[in-house]
């Protein structure tokens, strides 16, 4: 790939962004992607006399407002992003509370604050504010084991270092994810816990850990159940017997399986869907619109759609890749992660193999903070791309914490206390990261001898115990 | 190598390590995905394209027009205006139950009910989701306008336009014409089986419901498609056209009708009576030409659903103005039964036309006495002239014999054949409901139903009309229409054709000879001599006119009749004698009748006096000229 051959790029070069690296790929396919999803919103919000709708004028607009965002956030470097995710963070903490308080009821959940007219949906932001922090997070709990403790306890003593880690990444999104479900909004709580293990899983947490923590709602299920509001719950037991009560809580389900079930190979055609057309299908614009593409497009249709996401994804995936810092990995992994998840969880509602969260589809479904995030969350990515190899950052992780500013802090410091430097250190030290990038015996010579590294480090770079 | 460790191994074999994983993860998750898709939408789409036609396709019903009513002069007797009913199809109604209860609310508020009462109404369980429910009807047009307006916030609710049955003039034909309602629940499975909607109206009494399948037409069936909310957003097909239903034409003539009531309601005044009923007919058809039944009820009351309370006063009301009297109730003819007797006695060759039977008051048979109406006696009568001075002691003696002159009677069972034949004792067949079929009664009958021997008073009794002997007064008007024109047992009829909506006439009822008397055209005529008599002659025998001379000479009229004066089971008056009814049957005119009645006032006295003069109104109204109605033409 072109990065990795880029060590042939001359000094001056490496100084500013590198606009070539800046995807055009990343940003046609979201374009498409919000194509598409007009096209299905325009179908699925279709009234007879007014030729066109206003919540496609509006999904309109916010796509143009979202290509400009991520075109901006390209500008930015990700790095002073990651400079600010305390600030996010606190900000973040402060609209979900709020929302609490004076949020606007719709459909006996209470997730919209009215700001100046807008209706904005501040969870939706929590998403890309989550996978910010937990990238910095995570870049920043980079720990090299003094050889002394390697040999007093050589698995033990990373693994544990890894809980530990990984339990306090929890501690930090736990508030966020409380609040959320305290709207109630299960599927965003289930985005941002997804958020958080994307950005575990690309920093190398072992997969005993990840595992571990993704079994225990399976194996805490009865707890889980009591804890569960009971609307979740009926969705869930609507899940498994659709049929118990059809024109109920299981009514959503089983007409967006006729639905998607009538669209056979090719659908019914834009706008001809009757499930659609005639409101069979309910919230066909938001959380049931891929319905609406399996009832008017067919198989193709709904592949074409996959097609669409798979671009998506490997474009984001090989921003991880081509990322030369580990919180610029991070950040695009977990929003591969977040994505994904979305995606995967939506459409399988609407297919029936997921009970019902209200989780959008990406870029298709209607709703502008859900949109303007993912843009906002592409332009993240096209930044990492963008910088992430220019002159001031090398390809060390760029919020490392010095394992003596760690020991200081104490292992157990709370992450975001207003003067964060201390465990929640400043992104960059610039200063210190003066050095070529692609330089194999530079990178060496940052690095410690080979020889004091008696355990190889399993995770590699900018995980927990390695450092790039 | 070895003095220069790779820089990357670690990173790369991690970044690359979990890419690979992720990248594995993705595609299996698009392959489940794509399965899915594939599972549902080509392995077993076409099932859910059915699923989907089931959604949005509906088979909806319109219902026909009912049929107009007209009389037989062409005024409109019933007809339809519009009215408009709030409905609710249960399934569109929104599932969730406080948004189901916001509905109700907002839907009572407009058309006055409690939300609770209206959630009642369509309680699943009750009734079927996917079929209308009626709410409230009518409801005012400013009303089902609102509804209209806010039907994006009545999900489920429905204004039906419907037409309502309005009766010009409800009184007169209350019985007649009977009214129509709500499917009775007993009814609603076999009714919705043949095609009703079970909100549908039908027809419940009179002639509503006996030509409930000609009014209603038939229903047209259209494939439609609907949206969630239930509205037809088009139609696709239609399955059976609407037909409406026909008009019907009656055989009663309106004016007579209310000439008739008018008369009956005054002559029942006059005998302080509470219940009357009198039927015309044309001797020649069977036609009925004015049929009333007092008291009355105006059946407008029904068309648009009526009040318990109203309901309640009709039903209990003593003397019964819902029911037909004219054809259900079961009267004892008295001595307008004496014709009957008269043809089977001669007939049967028990007298001649000539024969006299000496009347001497009364006869004493096995010690009990049967007295002739007149104490007096008439002397020596013949047929004629028993039926002209109405004499008891001629009929006894044709009937169950005579003991002073050896007479032998006809005896039960041979009065029976021929009272058979005159229609007593089975229904006639006018298509009405409610008829009864009256009581000829027979010695099985009698020890069946009253545990007692047969005695030779049955027979003397029977003979004069009385005992246990009940006839409608329209199996009396047919007797007396037989006798009219010669002897041939018509059919009552109540409708003269059905016609189209254009005018067409669609069918015609034509005359159905049920049987001709087996009587001798010469005992005919001498029975109508008799009935002529009791009419038009002043001394029949020595002291003795005609028995309906007196009250009907004024008349002017050529007609024969018969008077009757039937005792029945009631209070006693002060000389110890039994009340009686006022009965009188005849025709008109007396050679080419053209009109036959018969007229019952309940325990209306002397059949002469009450119901006579009340045959002769009608009659006269008929034959020359009824003064043009006001009410019937309004």
């Amino acid at each position: 790939m072109r990065l990795h051959v880029s060590g042939a790029c001359v000094w001056h070069e490496m100084q500013r962004p590198s606009w070539r690296n800046f995807d055009p790929i990343l940003l046609a396919v979201s374009i498409l992607l919000v194509g598409y999803g007009l096209l299905v919103i325009a179908s699925a919000t279709r009234v007879t006399d007014v030729s066109t709708s206003p919540a496609l004028i509006r999904q309109t607009v916010i796509g143009g407002v979202g290509v400009i965002v991520m075109i901006g956030l390209s500008f930015v470097d990700y790095r002073a992003i990651g400079q600010i995710a305390p600030i996010l963070y606190i900000f973040m903490l402060v609209a979900l509370v709020f929302v609490l308080i004076l949020g606007t009821f719709v459909a006996g959940a209470q997730r919209w604050l009215d700001v100046a007219g807008i209706r904005i949906q501040p969870s939706e932001l929590a998403k890309l504010i989550i996978v910010i922090c937990m990238a910095r997070f995570f870049a920043g709990r980079t720990k090299e084991p003094t050889p002394s403790e390697v040999r007093a306890n050589p698995l033990t003593g990373m693994f544990a270092e890894h809980v530990r880690t990984n339990l306090v990444a929890l501690a930090i999104v736990a508030p966020a994810v409380v609040l959320v479900y305290l709207q109630p909004d299960l599927g965003t709580t289930l985005v941002l816990i997804a958020s958080y293990f994307s950005v575990a899983y690309f920093a190398g947490a072992p997969y005993a850990i990840l595992g571990g923590l993704a079994s225990v709602p399976l194996l805490g299920f009865p707890v889980v159940w009591q804890v569960m509001k009971p609307y979740m719950r009926r969705r869930i037991t609507s899940f498994l017997s659709p049929d118990r009560d059809p024109l109920g809580e299981g009514y959503n389900l089983i007409q967006a399986r006729i639905s998607v079930g009538s669209g056979g190979w090719w659908g019914r055609g834009l706008g001809n869907g009757t499930q659609t057309q005639l409101n069979f299908l309910r919230v066909q614009h938001t959380d049931f619109i891929f319905a609406v593409i399996g009832e008017e497009l067919g198989f193709m249709g709904g592949c074409g759609l996959l097609a669409l996401y798979a671009v998506l994804l490997w474009r984001c995936l090989r921003a991880v890749h081509l990322s030369r810092d580990a919180f610029g990995r991070y950040l695009a992994g977990g929003v591969t992660g977040m994505v994904l998840f979305q995606a995967f969880v939506n459409i399988g509602m609407n297919i029936g193999l997921m009970p019902v969260t209200g989780i959008p589809l990406p870029f298709i479904s209607f709703g502008g903070s859900s949109l303007l995030t993912l843009f906002a969350s592409l332009g993240i990515v096209q930044s990492v791309l963008v910088h992430s190899q220019s002159r001031r950052y090398d390809a060390r992780p760029s919020v490392e914490v010095p394992a003596r500013s760690r020991l200081r802090a104490g292992r157990f410091a709370l992450p975001f206390i207003p003067d964060a430097s201390v465990a929640f250190p400043a992104v960059t030290r610039y200063d210190r990261m003066a050095e070529p990038i692609v330089g194999r015996e530079e990178t060496v010579r940052a690095r410690p001898p080979v020889g004091s590294r008696r355990i190889p480090d399993p995770l590699g770079g900018g995980g927990i115990g390695g450092r790039a | 190598m070895t003095t220069a460790p790779p820089a990357f191994p670690p990173r790369r074999s991690l970044s690359i390590d979990r890419t690979i994983l992720f990248v594995t993860l993705m595609v299996a998750l698009g392959l489940v995905l794509i399965a899915q898709l594939w599972y549902l939408q080509v392995a077993t789409g076409a099932q859910y394209l059915e699923r989907a036609d089931t959604n949005r396709l509906r088979v909806e019903t319109e219902k026909p027009l009912r049929g107009v009513i007209y009389d037989r002069n062409g005024v409109v007797v019933a007809r339809n205006v519009s009215s408009f009913t709030a409905s609710i199809r249960p399934t569109d109604l929104p599932r969730d139950r406080t948004a189901r209860t916001d509905v109700f609310a907002r839907l009572g508020s407009i058309i006055e009910m409690s939300p609770d009462e209206i959630g009642k109404l369509v309680e699943p369980g009750r009734v079927d989701p996917f079929l209308l429910t009626r709410i409230k009807s009518p409801i005012t047009r400013e009303r089902a306008l609102i509804l209209e307006e806010q039907h994006t916030r009545l999900p489920g609710v429905v204004v039906q336009f419907t037409p309502v049955r309005e009766y010009p003039v409800g009184l007169l034909f209350g019985q007649l014409l009977g009214y129509t309602g709500p499917i009775p629940p007993s009814q609603v499975d076999a009714r919705v089986a043949s095609g009703y909607g079970p909100d549908e109206f039908i027809g419940l009494s009179g002639v509503e419901s006996s030509f409930e399948d000609e009014l209603r037409g038939t229903a047209g069936r259209q494939q439609v498609e609907v949206d969630a909310m239930g509205r037809v957003t088009n139609v696709i097909e239609t399955l059976a056209p609407t037909i409406p239903g026909a008009n019907v034409v009656l055989t009663i003539d309106g004016s007579l009708q209310e000439l008739a009531s008018a008369s009956l309601s005054r002559g029942m005044n006059r005998a302080k009576s509470q219940q009357g009923s009198l039927v015309a007919m044309d001797p020649s058809t069977g036609e009925i030409l004015a049929m009333v039944s007092l008291p009355g009820y105006d059946n407008n009351l029904f068309a648009t659903g009526i009040s318990q309370a109203e309901y309640s006063r009709l039903a209990n009301d003593v003397w019964r103005p819902l029911f037909a009297h004219a054809i259900g109730g079961q009267v004892p003819p008295g001595s307008t039964f004496k014709m009957v007797t008269a043809a089977a006695a001669l007939q049967e060759r028990i007298v001649t036309p000539t024969t006299n039977v000496a009347c001497t008051g009364s006869i004493t048979r096995n010690g009990l006495q049967f007295r002739d109406w007149t104490l007096q006696g008439h002397g020596p009568v013949n047929a004629r002239q028993a039926l002209g001075v109405s004499c008891d002691i001629y009929f006894y003696s044709v009937a169950g014999g005579n003991p002073y002159s050896g007479l032998q009677g006809l005896g039960i069972a041979r009065l029976a054949t021929y009272a058979r034949a005159f229609g007593f004792g089975e229904k006639t067949g006018v298509r009405l409901p409610g008829e009864s079929a009256g009581l000829f009664p027979s010695p099985e009958w009698k020890r069946q139903a009253k545990g007692e021997p047969w005695y030779v008073g049955d027979e003397y009794n029977i003979g004069i009309g009385q005992g246990d002997l009940l006839a409608t007064p329209l199996q009396l008007a047919s007797m007396t229409a037989t006798l009219a024109n010669g002897g041939t047992v018509y059919r009552p009829r109540i409708v003269r054709e059905l016609r189209e909506t254009g005018g067409a006439t669609r069918t015609t009822y034509l005359p159905e000879a049920v049987r001709t008397l087996p009587v001798n055209a010469e005992y005919v005529a001498a029975i109508r001599a008799g009935m002529r008599d009791v009419t038009n002659s002043p001394l029949i025998v020595p002291g003795f006119a005609g028995t309906a001379f007196a009250p009907l000479r004024t008349y002017g009229l050529d007609m024969a009749g018969k008077t009757g004066t039937a005792e029945f089971e009631g209070p006693r008056d002060s000389k110890g004698r039994l009340p009686t009814h006022a009965l009188f049957v005849g025709y008109a005119p007396a050679s080419d009748p053209r009109i036959a009645v018969a007229v019952f006032v309940y325990g209306g006295g002397e059949g002469s006096e009450i119901a006579a003069p009340i045959a002769g109104e009608v009659i006269r109204a008929y034959l020359y000229g009824v003064a043009p109605s006001m009410s019937v033409d309004r």
